[in-house]
Formats: C-alpha cells, sequence, structure tokens
C-alpha cells in the first residue's frame, strides 16, 4: 500500500519521448492546440507515433481521443481550429497549402460503424482508384485481392465480390472498410473505435487483422474497451479533459502507469 | 483467447520449464557435491542461484502482465495462475538446494560418519528423482503422475530423513566432536525434505492446472 506522500510524488503527466535515432517517427503532434469556436478542445499533446506499432488513445467520453485522431488526418478542418504541428514523415501537414485529399490518401480512416457504400463489394473496394481514373481491370482485380486479404475478409467474400456490400455481416463490412481505406495504398491507418460495434468474435478476427496489417502500417486506434487497448496496442496514450496525461508502452500503462489519474482510469476507479 | 496470448503463455511456459530444468540442475548437484565433498560443483550451485532467482521475477513479472493486458478465463487464466503460483516453489526448492551446496562446503575437513553420508545419498537421489517427475507431470499437464509421483515418493522420503535424523542425534550424544557435522547432517536431511515438499506442491498444480481443482496431495 502506498502512503499518501508516494501518491502525491506521482507526476501529473508523463508522456514518453523516442530516440529518433533508434526508432522510425511516422507521425508527430507537435504544440498541438484543437478548438471549438473558443473553446479549447485539446493541448498539451505531442505525441510521437512508432512506424509499424499500434498505438491505442484511451479515455473517457469528451476526454478529446476521436478530436486528436480527427486532426491527424485532417478531418477537422472546417470544424475545428487546429494550431501547431502535425508531422508526417517530417512535413507539416497542418498548413493551408498541403493537399488534403493526398494526405487522407496516405493517412486512412476507418469509422466507428462499417460505412460501406451502396455498391458492389468490388466497387467499395476500388472506389477510389477508379474516381483517380484507374479502369485497368487487371489492376483493379490485384488490388481487390489484395486488400481484402489483407484485411482478412477474401476468404470470405472472394466469390460474391459483385454482391452489395450492404448484405455482409458488421464484421465483414468493416474489413471491407479496411480494405476500401488500404486500397489507396496508406502509409496510416487511424480507427475511431472500429470494434464497438461488432460482436466478440468479431472483433477478435477484427484485432488479428489489426495485428497483421501493423507489419506494413502504422496504426492508430480510439478505443474505449480498455481490454481492447491493453492485448491489441503496443503504446497507449491516456486522454483526458483535453489533455495527453500518459503516453507510454501499453504493458507499463495497464500494469505500472506513472500518473495516478492512468491508473485510477484504467483500474475503473476513475470520477 | 486470441493468437496472441496463446503465443505469449507457449513463452512463458517454455520460461517456467527452463527454470525447473535450471532448479532440477542444482538439486542433482547439490546432492551429489555433499556426497563427493566436491567443493567446486557445490559452488557452483551457489553462484547459479542467482540465475534461478532472477528468471523467477521475469516470469512472475510476466504472470502479472499477462493478467493485467490479457484478462484471461478458465483454462488460460488456470495457465498463467499455476505457473504463477509453482514457480514461487521452484524458486524455493532452489533456495534449499543452494543450503545443502553450502553445507557440503561448510562440512570441510569435519569428521564425518560414512554411514549416514550414505543415506544421504539415497535420499539426495530420491529427491532428485521426485522433483524430476513432478516437473515432467508439469509439463504434461499429466494428473495421474503428478499423483503418483506426489503419493510414491512421500513415505519414503519421510523414512530416509528418520534414518538420518536418528543417528545424527546418536552420535552427537555420544560424542561432541561430532555435534558440528551431524548438524549438518540434519540440515541436509530437512533441506532434502523441503525440496520433496515442493515438488509434492508442484504436482498439486498440475492437478489444479489439468482439472482445475484446488487439492491436497499427502
Amino acid at each position: 500500500m502506498q502512503n499518501t506522500t508516494e501518491l502525491n510524488d506521482k507526476p501529473k503527466r508523463f508522456i514518453y519521448h523516442f530516440n529518433p535515432e533508434e526508432t522510425e517517427i511516422t507521425m508527430q503532434t507537435r504544440d498541438l492546440e484543437i478548438l471549438y469556436g473558443k473553446t479549447l478542445a485539446m493541448h498539451n499533446a505531442d505525441i510521437q507515433f512508432q512506424k509499424n506499432t499500434i498505438t491505442a488513445l484511451i479515455g473517457p467520453s469528451g476526454s478529446g481521443k476521436s478530436t486528436f485522431l480527427r486532426a491527424l488526418n485532417r478531418m477537422n478542418d472546417g470544424v475545428a481550429t487546429v494550431k501547431g504541428q502535425i508531422l508526417y514523415q517530417g512535413v507539416n501537414i497542418n498548413q493551408p497549402k498541403i493537399d488534403v485529399y493526398e494526405v487522407r490518401r496516405r493517412i486512412g480512416m476507418v469509422f466507428q460503424r462499417p460505412n460501406p457504400f451502396a455498391k458492389s463489394i468490388y466497387d467499395n473496394v476500388t472506389f477510389a482508384l477508379q474516381r483517380r481514373g484507374i479502369h485497368d481491370k487487371k489492376v483493379l482485380d490485384e488490388v481487390v485481392e489484395k486488400t481484402l486479404k489483407q484485411a482478412a475478409v477474401w476468404d470470405q467474400v472472394k466469390d460474391s465480390l459483385n454482391k452489395s456490400a450492404l448484405s455482409l455481416s458488421g464484421g465483414q463490412a468493416q474489413r471491407v472498410c479496411i480494405a476500401r481505406a488500404l486500397a489507396v495504398q496508406p502509409d496510416v491507418l487511424l480507427l475511431d473505435e472500429p470494434a464497438s460495434a461488432l460482436d466478440p468474435v468479431s472483433t477478435q478476427q477484427l484485432e488479428a487483422t489489426l495485428r497483421e496489417l501493423k507489419k506494413d502500417y502504422t496504426i492508430i486506434i480510439v478505443t474505449h474497451n480498455m481490454q481492447q487497448a491493453a492485448r491489441l496496442s503496443d503504446y497507449t496514450v491516456f486522454f483526458n479533459m483535453g489533455e495527453a496525461i500518459e503516453y507510454n508502452k501499453t504493458r507499463k500503462v495497464f500494469t505500472r502507469p506513472k500518473v495516478q489519474m492512468t491508473d485510477d482510469y484504467v483500474s475503473g476507479n476513475f470520477g | 483467447m486470441g493468437k496472441v496470448f496463446d503465443e505469449e503463455i507457449i513463452s512463458l511456459k517454455a520460461d517456467f520449464m527452463k527454470l525447473g530444468a535450471l532448479v532440477g540442475e542444482a538439486v542433482t548437484n547439490a546432492g551429489q557435491a555433499f556426497v563427493d565433498h566436491d567443493i567446486q560443483k557445490a559452488e557452483a550451485v551457489v553462484t547459479n542461484d542467482h540465475e534461478i532467482n532472477h528468471l523467477q521475477i521475469h516470469i512472475e513479472k510476466r504472470s502479472f502482465e499477462m493478467i493485467a493486458l490479457y484478462q484471461p478465463v478458465t483454462g488460460d487464466l488456470r495457465e498463467v495462475v499455476g505457473i504463477l503460483k509453482a514457480v514461487t516453489d521452484l524458486e524455493r526448492a532452489g533456495d534449499h538446494a543452494r543450503n545443502v551446496a553450502r553445507s557440503a562446503i561448510s562440512i570441510k575437513g569435519m569428521q564425518r560418519i560414512a554411514t549416514v553420508e550414505e543415506i544421504i545419498a539415497t535420499m539426495a537421489l530420491k529427491v532428485s528423482q521426485q522433483y524430476d517427475d513432478s516437473i515432467e507431470s508439469y509439463g504434461d499437464a499429466d494428473e495421474d503422475k503428478a499423483k503418483r509421483t506426489a503419493q510414491s515418493f512421500d513415505k519414503k522420503i519421510d523414512e530416509l530423513y528418520n534414518a538420518i535424523a536418528s543417528p545424527s542425534y546418536q552420535a552427537m550424544a555420544k560424542d561432541p566432536k561430532i555435534v558440528s557435522s551431524a548438524i549438518i547432517y540434519l540440515n541436509v536431511a530437512k533441506d532434502l525434505g523441503r525440496i520433496s515438499d515442493y515438488s509434492t506442491n508442484i504436482c498439486e498444480w498440475t492437478v489444479y492446472l489439468a482439472t482445475g481443482k484446488i487439492i491436497e496431495l499427502n
């Protein structure tokens, strides 16, 4: 049992910093501030994301984790004011001159509810490519097979690629959405509570898919499910009241967090 | 539970079995060192005890992490909890092996009782066999073997302990010069007896692993 003095000696915040000489950083936020109107929704959130890892963003509702995630591929444009730097491969993408569509091609997003288009599975996956003028069937076929395999749903849908994606189960639809995000060959995959609408079996399959995908992508996932963060991610950021409170290896966050508030949150004694 | 947990539990169990082998080696070597008056071998057992302690802490840490990260249930939980409990028994068995090795070092130059040392040799061998069988039963989650092992050795070990203790006390009563070595014989017999007890505990954890039942063997 720790005494009060020891508890008080714990830091209020702890943010892990990588040594850039030893670690490849794919994305990084610096001096980030996000405002909805005049309300400060996020500050103190300088986070580095290591290449080929899964980072979980956790925290109570309204803590700013989704706001933070959406800032990473500029989905807050027109919704909130984002100040500071969002560095992707060393380039600050938080500037008007940066092509936002190119940003979103490299930094893909998968949402909470599976949102397949009312089109065939095939057209869902190839939608962005066709819009960019790629119509070579051979190229598109290859992309469909490759990405559906990466998203671990190929075996289930390969004989019904022309069926509507709306006919799929939640878990399958979510993995088709992941395939759709992968079709434009991103580097980073952002996921906003991708398993919250899925049953436990589909969730487990989705997690297995993400573990495979991290070999090729950098994955950042918002989740309300702390067990999911614990078993899936390599690193965890705990947000509260619009700031990053603790960022560390997931093993550390869930066994011996440095900040008392994190300890209270992950052990369910929060509030 | 998912693939990652399965992989981690395989690796955790491999570490546990490695610790089991290290302690087994310590038990065998400590007994041999005492019987053969082999100081060098005894010193090696004492030195290797650090490695045992280090690995025990590593296994405990990993077990805690696995519970925190994966929150396992049913058979998965038993795998982790079984290791977490049995690892303490292994480490303690290792401590007693180290004690036997220390006794082998400290008895050097003292007056000996050959007949008692013969019985110690037999007891050391039996304890070592019992330990090896216990670890094997845990590795295979073999409930029957665990029960057989605990039951077949228990009585014999008690008899051997008494066969060492009685002549040691008698010798002390007769000749004060033999007191120091007789005390060492008693300590060694006690250490070997404790190793046997820990082997029985490991058998009990094997039954828990296989069936989920917590029982007392013996």
